[in-house]
């Protein structure tokens, strides 16, 4: 699953560039992920500049295989 | 209070949405434009050059949001050599804070309404043609046709069944600290440095914005942000260079850099700036191009509203300008930065070594480019239809 650290978050947006599935959103100083929609990809870990979001699973359950053609 | 219909609503306050509601509402469509934030301006996320060129089409530059004019540009290798690059330094180092309400400001001149610290948070198209955009705790408005300008974080065009998603490999992972007291970086010189260690798929920059102070930052490509992140790269660097320096603002962000996406229009809605890619891939430079689509777009929005047709079809051309514009221009830069990004480090000093041996009015961008892109010959292809 993914974790969210909201004190070194800077709401700068990255991250829900690359989700395929478009499970993050952004409020004003707040950002959700929803974990139903969530394929645990890692690509929000990846552009993260400042580390606020992490893979707690060394294993993801589903992973990149499951990014949907054309996202 | 906010009136409940319009005839564009713009989701963003950034140069590109500002200049979209500047130029449609000139055109006499009724604008509403809604930024999150509650400042027009802030935060900047943005190292904040523009070329004088491109920055003349729309202002004249000016003390009030030019903070510095340069006039060099510096690539520097893994190994530390400074090469000077001859004919593309002209530019300026905005200050985004005066320069992004200065257009807002000319914008509502021409008749837009502007609402800040105002989130949007769907967008749905309804029974009787038009969109409805739900802002968070100020109900829903109503508009003929929504304008994404909400940057890297959109949604706009999701929501509307447009695919604004990027693959981690073309998002920048950018870092970024305004540092003071830095005396060795010349305020009329911007440097591009390339490399592994600084910035992998990236590069580090250090942009002047006056004697002694800079916005100095990196983007390092998503593909590589697993190991470490940008912060990382950043930080190393100002431990080895600038460990005597003050960092007096600090930033950060994700700049998507693909050669465009497949479709920027669709019924009701179109996408500026950032939530269409629309930065050039290879510098990540985004400031005029976003301007330059908002202009287009604001433009073909009141000739759709005109002529009774929103649909993708009546609002194409918005897409098919940009693309004859800059678009192809684009595919081409990326295409060639994916070239530059199989670069060895070993490749980046040879090519600074041979170029040291030019003398500087020879040191032009294409040729250097086309030197370092020497063992790749079908990116010479691409160089030379930018560059010609």
């Amino acid at each position: 699953m993914i974790l969210f650290r909201r004190e070194t978050c800077d709401f700068c947006g990255a991250c829900v560039g690359v989700c395929p599935v478009d499970a993050i959103s952004l409020a004003k100083i707040d950002l959700k992920i929803d974990h139903e929609t969530c394929i645990d990809c890692d690509f929000c870990v990846d552009v993260c500049p400042s580390r606020s979001l992490t893979q707690d699973s060394p294993r993801p359950r589903k992973g990149r295989r499951s990014v949907p053609e054309g996202a | 209070m906010l009136g409940e219909s319009y005839d564009l609503v713009i989701v963003g306050g950034g140069p590109g949405g500002c200049q979209t509601a500047w130029t449609a509402a000139e055109h006499g469509l009724s604008v509403l434009l809604v930024e999150r934030d509650p400042d027009i301006g802030t935060p900047v996320r943005c190292a904040e050059g523009v070329s004088t060129a491109a920055l003349r089409e729309f202002y004249e530059p000016d003390p009030s949001f030019c903070r510095q004019h340069v006039t060099e540009f510096h690539f520097v290798a893994p190994n530390g050599t400074h090469v000077e690059i001859a004919g593309i330094g002209d530019g300026w180092i905005l200050d985004r804070k005066v320069f992004d309400r200065r257009i807002a400001q000319d914008a509502t001149r021409a008749g837009a309404r502007i609402v800040t610290n105002t989130n949007a948070v769907e967008a749905r198209r309804l029974d009787d043609g038009r969109v409805g955009v739900r802002l968070e705790g100020r109900g829903e408005v109503m508009c003929r046709i929504v304008v994404g300008a909400d940057g890297t974080e959109s949604r706009t065009g999701r929501w509307l069944g447009l695919r604004t998603f990027c693959r981690p490999r073309d998002m920048e992972s950018a870092a970024q600290y305004l540092v003071s007291g830095i005396h060795d970086v010349s305020p009329n010189r911007i440097e591009m440095w390339f490399g592994s260690f600084y910035a992998p798929g990236g590069y580090f920059w250090v942009f002047p914005k006056g004697e002694g102070v800079a916005n100095v930052g990196l983007g390092i490509s998503g593909e590589y942000g697993a190991q470490h992140n940008a912060f990382f790269y950043l930080d190393r660097m100002m431990d080895r260079h600038w460990p005597y320096a003050s960092i007096i603002g600090r930033t950060m962000g994700g700049v998507p850099c693909t050669g465009g996406l497949k479709e920027i229009v669709g019924d009701n809605v179109m996408l500026v700036g950032d939530a269409a890619h629309q930065a050039n891939p290879l510098t990540g430079g985004g400031i005029t191009n976003a301007m330059k689509a908002g202009r287009i777009a604001g433009r073909v929005a009141a000739e759709a509203i005109r002529s009774g047709d929103v649909s993708k079809t009546g609002l194409r051309k918005y897409e098919k300008e940009w693309d004859d514009l800059l678009g192809q221009v684009h595919r081409r830069c990326h295409r060639i930065k994916e070239g530059v990004f199989r670069m060895t480090d070993e490749a980046f000093n040879r090519l600074a070594e041979s170029i040291a041996d030019l003398p500087p009015e020879e040191r032009k961008l294409n040729k250097i480019v086309g030197r370092a892109l020497v063992r790749q010959p079908r990116l010479l292809f691409d160089l030379a239809r930018i560059v010609f």
